[in-house]
């Protein structure tokens, strides 16, 4: 027989930090219907699109699932730490101007959907575990990407013209930096924590998402930045 | 301190030292970046500086040169042509005063013509391959060697500062052939293609070891006068062959 769907629960379990990544995903997705058809074809923006769509979605289906009383490691194993990891590394790859370094990002992509389905198949982490080993690859995948941009950023003459301050590639990749580097203790330690410090567990949970959040704030800000000038004639931050 | 508490406190510490240094990254990275602009922004002013001080240079030769064009016109011809007036109009002849009066009228439209050239506005008014065609008929008028120009136009629009360093370096490798190739012939082929045009100066004289290091700063002053407008000097000669000079500039 099928088991009837707790709604309730789920209502109940809708707090903030679902309701605000859904929110920037569909003000996400209303911004990018208002860009023209020009600019909707930016990479970077696209990228920032899906992101926000992923994060908002998996947040939402993990809610729902954990409110109906099953495990929902699965989803942020598929969502968090392939799919949107990936959509990130994509993006820092957008930004990069060396074709080198845009192929070496689509490596880093390929190694890490390799490396992860090689540990799935060889049984070493299973799809509903809390996921250490694939969040330190991604993670230290992710580090490396904004490594390159840096490089790029101090040593390419094409980013000479730029005000770092003024564009969206610098703070997007600083954004990234941050949330990926503040959440790798926590992710690797997540069994830890939450098996034998509960209360700490819960304590530094609170740093990964609280940098999602400022995360998909810019990444939505990012997306809203091109009809400011258009509207406004005001470039806060050049995407 | 319970070991909970304590816990946190090292998770707080270790937090804020973390950030400080992410942050100290960042801005390293910016402050990094500031660093490069102002150094890339020294370089162009110096390059600028270089460039405005090559032309200034180049104009200066080129009136140099145009006054001593202008010294020995006045010697070689329009002097011969006041000596013939004054003899002429010197004569109680009617028809030689009159012959007189027509040498008069033509100093003075040689005076004229030579006038012109005192200043660079000429530059602007010939084109390119006018310029050439004039250099290589005054070669070929002296009876120094034969001289041919094939132009497919590539360097008719020019701006004036593109247009006088090419002169000058067009002039001083004619210059050249002439000092030291001992041709008996020089050739011009103005070409383009998809990125670039070309200016190829042959001449089929004595050439030289192209390994052997020049005593002068001649080559090496057309190679940077080229680059100060974005263009390339190339030289390939054998001694023997002749010698190829290679403008490019790109469109």
């Amino acid at each position: 027989m099928m088991k009837a769907v707790n709604l309730d629960l789920f209502y109940d379990r809708l707090g903030y930090y679902p309701l605000l990544l859904v929110g920037f995903a569909i003000a996400g997705l209303f911004g990018y219907l208002q860009l023209s058809k020009e600019k909707r074809k930016n990479e970077p923006l696209k990228f920032c699109l899906e992101i926000l769509v992923t994060v908002g979605f998996y947040e939402l289906v993990a809610t729902f699932v954990s409110s109906q009383k099953i495990v929902n490691l699965w989803v942020y194993n598929l969502f968090n730490a392939h799919v949107a990891a990936v959509l990130f590394m994509l993006l820092i790859g957008s930004f990069l101007k060396r074709e080198s370094h845009k192929k070496m990002v689509n490596i880093f992509i390929v190694l890490f959907l390799l490396i992860s389905l090689v540990l799935h198949l060889t049984g070493f982490v299973h799809y509903n575990d809390s996921g250490e080993y694939i969040s330190f690859l991604n993670t230290v995948l992710i580090l490396c990407c904004c490594g390159l941009y840096f490089f790029e950023l101090i040593t390419i003459d094409e980013f000479l013209e730029i005000d770092p301050l003024k564009e969206f590639s610098f703070w997007a990749s600083t954004a990234i930096l941050f949330y990926f580097s503040s959440s790798f203790m926590v992710y690797i330690s997540f069994k830890y924590l939450y098996t034998y410090h509960l209360d700490i567990y819960y304590m530094v949970i609170q740093i990964p998402r609280h940098m999602t959040l400022l995360c998909n704030l810019l990444l939505c800000f990012g997306i809203y930045s091109p009809l400011i000038k258009d509207r406004f004639q005001l470039e806060i931050i050049h995407v | 301190m319970s070991e909970q508490e304590s816990q946190f406190i090292l998770i707080l510490f270790g937090g804020i030292f973390f950030a400080f240094l992410m942050s100290l990254f960042v801005v390293a990275m910016v402050v990094l970046h500031r660093q490069r602009q102002v150094q890339n922004r020294q370089k162009l002013t110096q390059i600028k500086d270089e460039n405005e001080k090559t032309l200034l240079n180049v104009e200066n030769e080129i009136q140099q040169e145009t006054l001593t064009q202008i010294g020995r016109e006045l010697h070689d011809n329009i002097g011969q042509l006041l000596s013939l007036a004054k003899l002429n109009l010197n004569s109680s002849k009617p028809e030689k005063q009159s012959e007189g009066k027509e040498y008069i009228n033509q100093i003075i439209k040689e005076v004229r013509t030579l006038s012109k050239t005192l200043n660079l506005d000429w530059v602007e008014s010939v084109s390119l391959d006018d310029f050439i065609r004039q250099q290589l008929e005054k070669i070929q008028s002296t009876g120094f060697c034969q001289t041919a120009l094939e132009s497919d136009g590539s360097f008719l629009e020019l701006n004036k500062d593109h247009k006088l360093v090419l002169i000058r370096v067009i002039q001083e490798c004619l210059n050249n052939a002439i000092k030291h190739a001992h041709p008996d012939k020089i050739t011009i082929l103005v070409s383009k293609n998809g990125t670039s045009r070309t200016i190829e100066i042959r001449d089929d004289g004595k050439g030289f070891d192209t390994n052997h290091q020049s005593q002068g700063s001649g080559m090496s002053n057309l190679k940077k006068r080229m680059e100060t407008i974005g263009g390339k000097f190339s030289l390939t000669s054998k001694v023997g062959k002749g010698t190829q000079i290679t403008l490019k500039l790109p469109f």
